[in-house]
């Protein structure tokens, strides 16, 4: 009984706390400069550009899947002029985010929380710590910061993606007049509550997806063993507290 | 007292446990400066953690450890990235980053710590490889090297900005006789030719004994011997007959602590 | 070094795909270019029923956007919708008499306010109010209307 309140309530908990600590130490050890440009500007290539193909592909297929289901539920009502206003409101406010956030803790997170953990268990944050180089500035702070600037621009690109998709089936397959389907879009997708919002959530999952990669890259115990279990840890967390904040924002967000 | 007879390092009866299990017990050593000494002992002796109480990685209980006249329990975190600066650290890994080549991996301490520009820099870390043999290597990626060529490297890497102290936890292990020959002259060249004192852990006694000026032995948290490499060939007393002569059992013993035998075969 | 700038160089690029893309979907997909910029005035209008009408619903002439809706509240005395509203400059010719009205986009749409041009010789200036209004039509009352009129035209046969 005391460990099942141990495994579940306990260390959570500390978990919690001991990410919000190192998310505070990342941010504090940061200093702007042209170093941390070039580190930031590095990992966005590891993590942002090396996503593309998983999100665009993902998203392409997304947005066909959803105009198919879509096109068939709206034929009952004969309101398939809409297809385009479903995409988008569907896609921008709730589906991109998460999906991106999902896909992106599957792909970026694990290999940075790997990469970390492996840098840790081959004594190489601690060669850092004593040849007086912080590992926090030059290891772990790029590629947070790196994460939460690529996961907007991802979200941005599954969504183009799944525009595209969704538009080659409805309006080549099934043969939705494109003019409606653009129109029809633009008048009912506000570009604030719609667009932006889901924007501004994307950047918070990015935060949050970023820290879970890292902080469990740091912590994890310099074995194989623990490598392994730090990538696992990295995507469940991930996914939990994505949904999570995905309720949250929404409930407040809704203008 | 002029700066020159303060010794490198100087340990006053260091105590260290982790928990409840001492580690080390009323250490007292001296190193003076431009000295080659080993500290040797069987493993799990606390060699290594009498080094990362010398790095500042650990916190001792009782006793100090002053290096260069700077006590570094005392320091604050500013103080002692300073002071890291200032020695030089190779590990029993090497821990390269695998990410970079050979010339950015020793070039990292100085871009890290100056604003030298390029041609500088490059001339720095090409002498540095030249003085560890590998300037021929610079371009290669660390995991290209052998096991001794990576030693090197990370040697390269801990004096390019030419620390007053060098600490080398097991540079010995785990290498062939040859690779062993090359870091061996490293070691001492490095020692000779720049006055750089230099402490080894080891547990390879010959290679040790052709090696260093002066000698300590740990064993069983506290230090059993020291001397001369000469000098512990003849001690009498028996843990460091043990050590020194590769005797399987003696005060080490050979048996893990264990019920009498009879007693568990026959349960 | 070459293989540090070409990281950079896809970093860069990853970057501006970004971008682009951000600025094509706000333009080709959202209501963004029917947001009303630019310099504006403000006017007011006063209804018994401002029914569904929301905060930034458009304003419109001829069923051209010129505005949005910024504020709805309650005159606490007259108990009437008073609906602020923003105008783009460009339209500064809305004669004082014109009529502003709710109206439903479609059948079953979101409310919107229409503005019926007068022929006043006069102009609305920033923070004047709308003379003729007509409120939102409730569906109820207009059933009930509807319901009212043909039973007593079937008691006049």
């Amino acid at each position: 009984m005391n460990k099942m309140i141990r495994s579940c309530v306990y260390d959570p908990l500390r978990n919690l706390g001991d990410g919000g600590v190192f998310m505070g130490q990342v941010v504090l050890s940061v200093h702007p400069g042209r170093r941390l440009l070039a580190a930031v500007m590095r990992q966005l290539y590891f993590i942002g550009t090396r996503s593309l193909v998983i999100i665009m592909t993902c998203g392409f297929f997304v947005g066909m899947v959803l105009a198919l289901q879509g096109y068939r539920t709206l034929s009952t009502f004969g309101a398939t002029n809409a297809v385009g206003t479903m995409l988008g409101l569907a896609l921008y406010r709730e589906l991109s985010p998460v999906l991106t956030a999902l896909l992106f803790a599957g792909r970026a997170g694990t290999s940075v929380a790997a990469e970390i953990g492996l840098m840790k268990a081959t004594d190489q944050i601690t060669a850092m710590e004593l040849m007086a180089v912080d590992p926090m500035e030059r290891v772990v702070a790029p590629r947070f910061i790196a994460g939460v600037i690529a996961m907007p621009l991802l979200t941005i690109l599954f969504e183009a993606m799944a525009l595209l998709g969704g538009m080659i089936f409805a309006v080549w397959v099934m043969g939705v007049d494109s003019g409606i389907f653009w129109g029809n879009m633009q008048q009912n997708v506000d570009f604030y509550s719609d667009l932006v919002i889901g924007l501004y959530k994307s950047t918070i999952f990015g935060v949050i997806g970023s820290l879970i990669a890292v902080h469990a890259g740091f912590r994890a115990t310099p074995t194989g063993e623990g490598i392994g279990s730090a990538t696992t840890q990295t995507v469940v967390a991930s996914a939990i507290l994505v949904l999570m904040f995905d309720f949250i924002l929404s409930s407040f967000l809704v203008v | 007292m002029t700066n020159s007879d303060q010794p490198a390092i100087r340990i006053k009866d260091l105590c260290f446990c982790r928990g409840d299990r001492p580690i080390l017990k009323d250490i007292s050593l001296e190193v003076p400066k431009g000295a080659l000494v080993a500290v040797m002992g069987p493993s799990g002796a606390g060699k290594t953690t009498l080094m990362q109480l010398i790095t500042g990685e650990l916190m001792p209980e009782r006793g100090g450890v002053e290096v260069n006249g700077d006590c570094v329990s005392e320091l604050n975190h500013k103080e002692l990235f300073a002071y890291r600066r200032r020695i030089g650290v190779l590990l029993q890994s090497s821990a390269l980053f695998t990410d970079l080549t050979v010339f950015e991996n020793v070039a990292v301490p100085i871009r890290e710590h100056t604003h030298l520009p390029e041609s500088i820099l490059r001339r720095l870390v090409l002498s540095k490889l030249e003085a560890v043999g590998l300037r021929g290597a610079a371009n290669l990626m660390p995991a290209e090297l052998s096991g001794g060529m990576g030693r090197r490297v990370a040697l390269a890497r801990a004096i390019v900005l030419d620390p007053q102290l060098i600490l080398y936890d097991e540079p010995m292990t785990g290498l062939d006789p040859i690779s062993l020959g090359a870091v061996m002259r490293v070691i001492k060249e490095l020692n000779q030719t720049l006055g750089l004192t230099s402490v080894v852990v080891t547990h390879k006694v010959e290679e040790m004994a052709h090696l260093v000026d002066y000698c300590y032995l740990l064993s069983d948290t506290h230090m059993v011997a020291r001397g001369t490499p000469a000098d512990l060939m003849k001690d009498p007393s028996e843990s460091v007959r043990q050590f020194m002569n590769g005797l399987p059992d003696g005060p080490v013993p050979f048996h893990f602590p264990a019920p009498p035998l009879a007693a568990e075969l026959l349960a | 070094m070459k293989p540090i700038q070409s990281l950079e160089f896809s970093a860069g690029l990853f970057l501006l795909l970004g971008i682009v893309g951000m600025i094509l979907l706000a333009t080709q997909s959202t209501n963004y270019s029917s947001i009303v910029r630019g310099p504006t005035y403000h006017l007011t209008a006063r209804f018994s029923n401002a029914g569904d009408l929301k905060l930034r619903a458009p304003v419109t002439v001829g069923g051209v956007t010129v505005g949005a809706v910024d504020s709805i509240s309650l005159d606490p005395e007259s108990f009437e919708a008073v609906v602020g509203m923003r105008i783009s400059r460009r339209y500064d010719a809305i004669t004082d008499d014109s009529t502003a009205s709710v109206l439903t986009s479609g059948i079953l749409g979101d409310q919107y306010i229409g503005i019926d041009p007068g022929g006043s010789p006069e102009v609305l200036k920033d923070g004047d109010e709308f003379l003729v209004t007509q409120s939102a039509i409730v569906l109820e009352q207009l059933i009930g209307k509807y319901m009212f009129n043909s039973d007593s035209s079937e008691d006049k046969k």
